[in-house]
């Protein structure tokens, strides 16, 4: 099966970054979306159907704070997984992301397998 | 070789500074750090820590952002311009020809932004923190006043060097 991935981050450089490493991981991805903060994802969620949300938290516009949130608050958006990735990892930082609920997190900087083991984890990949 | 000076850092924030006791823990923090960010997201290796007077003549692209929160302080990076695009390379998974200054200076900003928050999660690990976007400044480190006031360092990459400056503040309690 083929994974549709949207990332949120408000750096380009990170966001091609990221869709590098989903490729060095081994799954099967399939669209992959890209925003530069929450707004525009919710935008993009609007209109697209995704199987996984990879968020940053600092952004201008919409946060990931805020983002998660709206998605939380969005019923058509409870079957999507959101799995934080930045580099604001502290234990504080990280049960406040997970309270607001997201399913997963991933502190940069992440290695393609530390992706793959979170991507799985959240999306209930299993093996044999 | 971390060098320190925060003891003169009270004199230009409000607020004390960062414990002399803390110190050697920054500048561990930002060993670890550049370590594991260099090695993790851009695939290459600290060759040694360098003197700051031995890059001074490099010419290099700066970084800086700040944050707030629990304490508060700055991050300032020097990526020297013959590492810059081989940083670059290896994150965007380009040849080096292909980049744009656009895109290196990106790269730049977000290893500034990764150091950051690392140093941050190795020192305070139950705090939350405020980071600000990284951003491209063509001030010279070097010139900065409050530049021997802060925990600095310079990692040899064999490609080039990586100069690095993190300041922290917390206010003061009242007695």
């Amino acid at each position: 099966m083929a994974y549709d991935v949207l990332i949120v981050d408000d750096s380009p450089a990170m966001r091609s970054f990221i869709g590098r490493v989903l490729g060095l991981t081994g799954m099967e991805i399939g669209e992959r979306l890209e925003a530069g903060h929450g707004r525009e994802a919710l935008e993009i969620l609007g209109r697209s159907w995704v199987d996984v949300i990879l968020t940053d938290i600092n952004m201008p516009v919409m946060n990931g704070e805020e983002f998660l949130a709206h998605v939380a608050a969005r019923g058509d958006l409870k079957a999507v997984p959101v799995v934080v990735v930045s580099t604001d990892s502290t234990g504080t930082r990280v049960e406040r992301m997970m309270s607001l609920g997201a399913k997963g997190y991933v502190k940069k900087p992440f290695s393609p397998e530390s992706l793959r083991e979170e991507l799985e984890r959240v999306l209930e990949v299993s093996h044999g | 070789m971390v060098e320190t000076g925060m003891a003169e850092t009270g004199s230009q924030r409000p607020g004390a500074d960062v414990a002399a006791g803390e110190a050697e823990q920054v500048a561990a923090c930002l060993r670890e750090s550049a370590g594991e960010v260099l090695e993790t997201m851009f695939f290459l290796t600290v060759e040694r820590e360098a003197g700051w007077e031995e890059v001074a003549h490099k010419e290099h692209l700066y970084a800086e952002m700040d944050f707030q929160g629990a304490a508060e302080g700055r991050l300032e990076l020097a990526v020297s311009r013959d590492l810059a695009p081989v940083l670059a390379a290896g994150f965007l998974g380009k040849d080096e020809p292909e980049l744009t200054e656009r895109e290196i200076e990106g790269v730049v900003c977000e290893l500034a932004n990764m150091l950051c928050g690392s140093v941050l999660s190795r020192l305070e690990s139950h705090s939350l923190f405020q980071l600000g976007a990284p951003q491209v400044t063509q001030s010279d480190l070097e010139g900065y006043s409050r530049m021997d006031a802060g925990h600095r360092c310079v990692f040899d990459l064999g490609h080039g060097d990586v100069k690095l400056c993190f300041w922290m503040w917390r206010e003061a309690k009242a007695a």
